[in-house]
């Protein structure tokens, strides 16, 4: 199911997997991984972004570009993983895996935003960063 | 619920409310009433020092206006204006802090008639009163000669301020006097009030309310000296050397005629640099002084008694520092003066201060964002009535800070022009290091924070100071460890 879900959000965009003889293995393998880790490692930067510098610290980090910061650096990291991911599981590096890379990019981008937006309001430093809606009060 | 009626006699009367208005800013407690009336006396209307006490109590009621009652915090006691303590808009009295002479401009001499007057009386009066004290124009005061203004003021009891102010008097009510013992409309006018306050055959309405009135006074000695014009010098000027003499001959009458007043406070100094010699209008605007911010103190001494301890008798107080030194700082206050106001002017100074350097670089912060700080600090009136009271060259919290800073003996207890909030407490600093920045912005901010996102205040202005209070009050206590 998980390997279903992820192929199909992949696959949205890129299309079936190339080089075709690899296709088993992004299914399979490869996109399960990277949309996992995509998940966990947003949402551990989101956490630590706005319950550990921003609440449990006080360390200055609640502006708009300190956040555009964390979101970048998800994004590098985002880009990151699928080329680790297809290099590490002995998969030929093809232009697809620049797009596929391309396109958990995006995804990281969209899924720190939601992330900020459903935890922000637990933070006291951070809870108006990057938007004060929804408000709290 | 009772009231204060704080009569502000003269420019020593005007002085001290200034400092008043410090003290009620920063949220020290006066106990026993819910609302202070200040009423200024000084026929001088001209006054730089009466002006600028005007108009930091105009700015004031503004801020408090707009906070709106509460029992503690800054701007949280009530200071009204004596037309507006009728609460329904029937008076008839104009709406000011000062009482209205109605622009008495003309020389003494002229106002008591003088040429009207047969021989003899022209002669009683030339007994009494000495030349200069004749030709002298009354729009500037009484220039030091509290035998012109026993004249002059003894008419302000029959004005409609008067009957209005004995009109909305009720039991329970207090009154306290200012006034300097040295000058002219000070030495003069608080017997002379007092006198016809507590005459139990007065005019006034509500007499009988008024005679029991349990009643304060703060009278200031001699604690500046005036600079002597050149030796024949033409120069309109006031002789600070008679001030002494002034001060032990008002006392000597004090002493048999003073009747009425429950709790009489006597404070002064050994004067240091002396003054420019002012006599009048807006050229006298004095720097403030440590021993007016102390008077102020005074009032609130005052209003900490119950009303059954002032029953009992008269008590007179007089005011000393633990330790005879030129740079006065809470330590060498007394415990009990201390407890009263140290806490309170740190936080306010600490909330000046991040408020003036800091907050407009704050717009990303929570407790600024949350209520969209920015626009209204741009928008909405009462932040720059705020921005008044704390920065305005002439009276502001900073130009009153700075002017105690300067004549001695000094108020040192803050520092003005440090920057670290951990060393602007003269007497109390924050030891920092690797893991302990003590308060700087980043603490600050987060105290902020943490405070905006406890209250579900909406309104940019409340939130914003409610955010202050308590952000500082835990600085204080948790970073300064002020004790």
């Amino acid at each position: 199911m998980i390997q279903n879900f992820f192929s199909g959000l992949y696959e949205l965009f890129l299309g079936r997997p190339l080089p075709a003889n690899f296709t088993n293995d992004y299914r399979e393998v490869i996109f399960p991984n990277t949309g996992l880790m995509l998940l966990l490692i947003t949402l551990a930067l989101v956490l630590i972004y706005y319950y550990v510098l921003n609440s449990m610290m006080s360390t200055g980090l609640y502006k708009t570009k300190h956040w555009v910061l964390f979101l970048v650096l998800n994004a590098i990291i985002a880009f990151a993983i699928p080329i680790f991911q297809v290099q590490g599981n002995e998969v030929e590096v093809h232009s697809y895996t620049y797009t596929f890379a391309f396109v958990n990019t995006l995804y990281s981008i969209v899924l720190f935003f939601v992330f900020s937006i459903l935890l922000k309001r637990g933070s006291v430093q951070a809870w108006t960063t990057p938007t004060k809606w929804p408000t709290k009060k | 619920m009772p009231k204060l009626f704080v009569f502000g006699i003269g420019g020593t009367g005007s002085r001290v409310i200034r400092s008043l208005v410090m003290l009620m800013a920063a949220g020290v407690k006066v106990q026993n009433c819910d609302k202070i009336v200040p009423i200024i006396i000084d026929p001088d209307t001209q006054n730089g020092d009466m002006n600028r006490t005007v108009d930091l109590l105009k700015t004031y009621k503004q801020i408090h206006q707009q906070l709106g009652r509460r029992d503690e915090g800054f701007f949280h006691k009530d200071i009204s204006t004596l037309s507006s303590i009728a609460g329904d808009g029937s008076s008839k009295i104009r709406d000011s802090f000062v009482y209205d002479f109605g622009g008495i401009n003309k020389p003494f001499k002229d106002h008591v008639g003088y040429n009207q007057l047969d021989i003899d009386s022209q002669a009683l009066v030339d007994l009494l009163f000495t030349r200069e004290n004749l030709g002298n124009s009354l729009d500037v005061g009484f220039r030091g000669s509290p035998n012109v203004g026993s004249v002059v003021l003894n008419e302000i009891i029959d004005s409609p301020e008067m009957r209005f102010f004995a009109s909305n008097f009720q039991e329970g009510d207090r009154v306290f006097f200012v006034s300097s013992i040295f000058g002219g409309t000070g030495a003069a006018g608080f017997p002379l009030l007092l006198k016809n306050f507590k005459d139990a055959h007065t005019s006034l309405p509500n007499g009988a309310s008024l005679n029991r009135a349990l009643t304060g006074a703060m009278v200031v000695l001699p604690y500046f000296s005036l600079e002597q014009p050149a030796a024949g010098s033409e120069a309109d000027f006031i002789d600070s050397n008679a001030f002494t003499t002034k001060a032990k001959d008002a006392l000597s009458y004090y002493q048999h005629h003073l009747d009425g007043v429950n709790a009489l406070y006597y404070i002064g100094d050994t004067p240091d640099k002396p003054l420019e010699n002012n006599p009048g209008r807006a050229s006298q605007k004095n720097d403030a002084h440590l021993i007016e911010l102390l008077s102020a103190m005074a009032i609130v001494d005052f209003m900490d008694y119950s009303d059954n301890e002032l029953d009992n008798g008269q008590v007179y107080h007089e005011f000393g520092l633990r330790e005879d030194v030129d740079q006065v700082q809470f330590a060498h206050l007394d415990s009990e003066t201390r407890d009263k106001i140290a806490k309170q002017l740190i936080r306010f100074h600490y909330f000046e201060r991040y408020f003036t350097m800091h907050t407009a670089s704050d717009a990303q912060a929570a407790y600024a964002k949350g209520v969209d700080l920015p626009g209204a600090m741009r928008n909405e009136p009462v932040f720059k009535e705020l921005n008044k009271f704390l920065t305005h060259a002439e009276f502001g919290y900073q130009s009153w800070l700075r002017e105690l800073n300067r004549k001695e003996r000094t108020f040192a207890a803050l520092n003005l022009d440090e920057t670290d909030f951990n060393r602007m407490v003269s007497d109390k600093q924050i030891e920092t290091g690797l893991f302990n920045k003590g308060i700087n912005q980043n603490a600050f901010v987060k105290e902020l924070n943490k405070a905006a996102e406890a209250s579900s205040e909406r309104n940019a202005f409340k939130a914003t100071i409610q955010a202050f209070e308590k952000a500082t009050d835990v600085l204080v206590e948790g970073k300064l460890k002020y004790s």
